[in-house]
């Protein structure tokens, strides 16, 4: 390994000299075999690929695994549509109906106060997606049954979540389709403000936007009638007031009346809205004031408590604005506010006055400079953790300390985990603050740094990431290399790729194994088709091994140290799939017998379906596939 | 150290003490009418008793998946979280420590070791503390640094498990705190959740409790 960094960072610094170092390979075994076009064999292929489609798309029907049924049975449909349409209606019509049998329970139970997420809501919106795409009556069918299921039942819904089923489908296709299709984006959304003015309303407006500024204003008008009317509620407000002066933002509260935020940090910093729509802002203003701070609510009844706590949360935000584009409204607005506020608490409340303080000690922290408080946090945490005298609190302090540093400040990192009384605890502390340092430099595309400390990372697993990502990122720079230089890179990225199948000859199963080898697989079918579809058939064997196993999960595995601090989510993500997809689809074009084969050895039904249609999804869109209609050759 | 190996366990028999404790009917007070707030002693329990438990881990069942602890308890009143909590201070940062100590890499394979007890009698400044309930409700605070390790992910976690309960919801002095890794990595503390949950709370993240 350590031969490879130097002759890497030869290969960086000094080409000429890289030129000359011998490959291990032969140039022509490092270079993509191309096959002359063959129509015949690519007609077969098609035929193949429809057809493991429609097997795959029975065999589903009768899974007792509904979630992959649906999946696979909605991609199906999507993928022949135009060849089998009756066919593909069957399946989504069938897909449509396992959805009920899917969970509606939140996805992570411990934000069902948030929103609920369900597996039965998301995947219905998978389906709704594609039959809008060739069906827009089947779509309508599907979303007046929701509507009808609806009426039926009364469940517990989130703070964040849509008013309706119907209105969380509708939104969340206007979602998908306002890049592509505005038009469409706001004709579903307008369907929605029949339910009334759901979270999801807000994103689709500021996304609409960025799209076509008439069609949100037009939008935002439709809803601001729809709160103005009977049953205004102050969640509605919340959605329409984060659009116009703090996007990606919306606020509401929980039932013992603590404020909740959720953000969305794809839109959260974009400028408000407001100060270009002046009149809209005053508009809702003027709305909220008669809706909400114009009318006495009873607090009898813990829901009345409840929706004046929210209305209270409401109008505490929106004062300011009153001043600003209302203000004719900000003094009646205040009064209100402080009646209800003494209503709900006779005792006061001092919250300006804290705020007050907690702002000073603000903006004294804001005239350090960035670098200045990381060093003051930094060594905080490490005095701290110094003087600690429990063993367990100590080592414990010196990860947080050590993780608290930036991941290109490893070294830092290294000393402080250095103190670290445990060997093991010591040598994963080091191996992931390595780890989390290699994936960030080859991020930046300094390689050679990453290339440096992939050796020291003593974790198989974490060091085989980094690995495949210089491998990546080698075969990358290679397509703009001239020939000798390309031919080392390559070389180069083979040889990472050869420690990682080392490494791993002995690793027990696990779908983070699996993962990395379909990793691996991926980029190692850019380098040896060969050696490739031999690994992927051991990865095969290696899944059957385990009791489930995503083959569509293209993230990376979770290799990070489970902290307070969540050092998962610090590490740079790698950027390669981790997926089946991943590995197949350089080989479809040239090897799809054998790809196909290989993928029958799933012994799992669902895992072997999912992993078919892959296939033959893959190949359809390799641009391979002639397109045939299929009726044509029946 | 090799006391801090075995689940801490102190139950002392002492005599509870007995405060009143004011108890409304739950109903508003109808105008025109007085009505006198029933009164009921409040019987206090003999420990105060926290339960810290390992619900699941992808290797639980591996002899090399291991835990350990450290924490202290303290009492505090519970006005002064609210007031610290309102003016953006840590609430954690109050009250008398109570009790401290820590344990060391219990292997989880054995099932008695994925449950660690805390018991604290009500003796002394707690005994004091928690018969002026009435005028000065009481609340207690759990501050712990946990690790853990799963040899079957070979992940380590290292976790801060911070909690602050309030005495009258756990009227009989027990609390527990659930913690739980995923296949994928991922992880859940929960708890502590009362028994019976007064109307009008709503506990976040906890698992759903079963109605009287």
């Amino acid at each position: 390994m350590k031969n490879i960094c130097k002759l890497m960072i030869l290969a960086v610094a000094l080409p000429m000299i890289a030129v000359a170092q011998k490959p291990k390979m032969a140039p022509a075994s490092l270079e993509l075999r191309r096959q002359p076009i063959d129509k015949g064999r690519d007609d077969v292929r098609h035929l193949e690929a429809v057809n493991l489609i429609r097997s795959t798309a029975a065999e589903a029907a009768l899974w007792s695994d509904k979630k992959a049924a649906v999946m696979v049975l909605t991609d199906a449909a999507d993928l022949v549509w135009g060849e089998t349409q009756s066919e593909s209606k069957r399946w989504l019509t069938r897909a449509w109906a396992m959805t009920d049998q899917l969970s509606e329970s939140a996805h992570d139970d411990s934000l069902k106060e948030f929103f609920t997420h369900s597996d039965r809501s998301k995947l219905r919106t998978v389906v709704l997606g594609v039959a809008r795409k060739y069906d827009a009556d089947l779509a309508e069918t599907f979303l007046k049954q929701l509507t009808d299921k609806e009426a039926e039942q009364k469940k517990t819904r989130g703070a964040f979540d849509d008013r309706t089923a119907r209105s969380e489908q509708l939104l969340g296709l206007a979602q998908q389709a306002v890049d592509s299709d505005p038009g469409l984006a706001f004709t579903l959304a307008e369907k929605s403000l029949t339910d009334g003015i759901s979270q999801g309303l807000q994103n689709v407006l500021t996304s609409l936007r960025k799209k076509n500024v008439d069609l949100a204003n037009r939008l935002f008008d439709l809803a601001l009638t729809r709160f103005s009317g009977v049953d205004s509620d102050s969640s509605e407000a919340e959605v329409l007031a984060g659009y116009l002066f703090q996007s990606g933002f919306t606020f509401s509260a929980n039932s013992s009346g603590q404020t909740m935020l959720v953000v969305n940090p794809a839109l959260q910093n974009l400028p408000a809205v407001a100060p270009t729509e002046p009149q809209r802002a005053r508009n809702l203003l003027v709305a909220v004031y008669h809706a909400l701070l114009a009318r006495p609510i009873s607090l009898e009844s813990p829901e009345g408590l409840q929706r004046a706590q929210r209305v209270l949360i409401l109008g505490r935000r929106l004062t300011g604005l009153y001043d600003k584009f209302a203000p004719e409204f900000a003094q009646p607005a205040r009064a209100f506010l402080a009646q209800l506020q003494t209503q709900i608490s006779p005792g006061g409340d001092d919250r300006a006055t804290d705020r007050g303080t907690a702002t000073t000690d603000q903006s004294s922290a804001t005239r350090l400079t960035k670098e200045e408080v990381y060093e003051k946090y930094l060594t905080r945490l490490e005095d701290k953790a110094d003087k600690e005298n429990n063993p367990i609190a100590k080592k414990l302090a010196y990860v947080e300390a050590a993780l608290a540093a930036t991941p290109e400040d490893y070294r830092r990192a290294e000393r402080i985990a250095g103190k670290i009384d445990d060997a093991e605890l010591l040598a994963d502390t080091v191996s992931f603050v390595f780890y989390r340092a290699a994936l960030a430099f080859a991020g930046k595309d300094e390689l050679e740094k990453a290339c440096e400390l992939a050796p020291q990372i003593t974790k198989a697993s974490r060091r085989a990431v980094v690995k495949l990502m210089l491998a990546q990122c080698l075969l990358a720079k290679s397509e703009k290399a001239e020939l000798q230089q390309s031919i080392l890179w390559r070389q180069l990225a083979f040889d990472f790729l050869s420690d990682v199948d080392r490494d791993f000859k002995n690793e027990e199963a696990s779908a983070n194994v699996a993962k990395i080898l379909l990793g691996r697989a991926g980029i190692l079918a850019k380098l040896d088709r060969d050696q490739a579809l031999a690994s992927l058939g051991r990865i095969v064997q290696l899944i059957n091994k385990l009791d489930k196993f995503d083959l569509r999960d293209r993230t990376a595995p979770n290799l990070g140290l489970g902290t307070f601090a969540a050092s998962g989510a610090t590490v740079a993500s790698p950027s390669l799939g981790f997926d089946f997809r991943s590995a197949i689809e350089p080989l479809i074009a040239t090897d799809f017998e054998q790809v196909s084969a290989i993928t029958d050895n799933f012994a799992a039904k669902e895992v072997r379906g999912a992993g078919r249609l892959a296939v033959a999804k893959v190949y359809l869109n390799s641009g391979s596939s002639p397109g045939i209609a299929l009726d044509r050759v029946r | 150290m090799s006391l801090f190996l075995l689940p801490l366990l102190f139950v002392l028999n002492i005599s509870s003490g007995v405060v009143q404790e004011p108890v409304t009917s739950g109903h508003p007070a109808v105008a025109g009418t007085k009505s006198e707030p029933a009164k009921t002693p409040l019987k206090l329990p003999a420990e105060i008793k926290l339960i810290l438990r390992v619900d699941d881990m992808p290797g639980i069942d591996n002899a090399k998946s291991f835990w350990e602890a450290t924490y202290e308890i303290r009492v505090a009143d519970w006005q002064t979280i609210v007031e610290r909590t309102k003016a953006g201070q840590d609430p954690e940062e109050t009250g008398l420590t109570i009790f401290q100590s820590s344990f060391a890499h219990l292997d989880l394979a054995e099932k008695k070791n994925r449950n660690v007890v805390i018991s604290v009698p009500v003796a002394g400044v707690l005994l004091e503390r928690l018969q002026q309930q009435s005028q000065k409700p009481q609340a207690f605070l759990l501050r712990s640094s946990v690790r853990f390790f799963d040899a079957r992910l070979d992940r380590n976690f290292a976790l801060k498990v911070n909690r602050i309960w309030r005495f009258k919801l756990f009227p009989d002095g027990e609390a527990a705190i659930a913690i739980r890794i995923e296949p994928d990595g991922s992880f859940s503390i929960n708890g502590p959740v009362p028994k019976d949950i007064p109307g009008g709370y709503m506990i976040v993240g906890a698992p759903a409790t079963k109605k009287p």
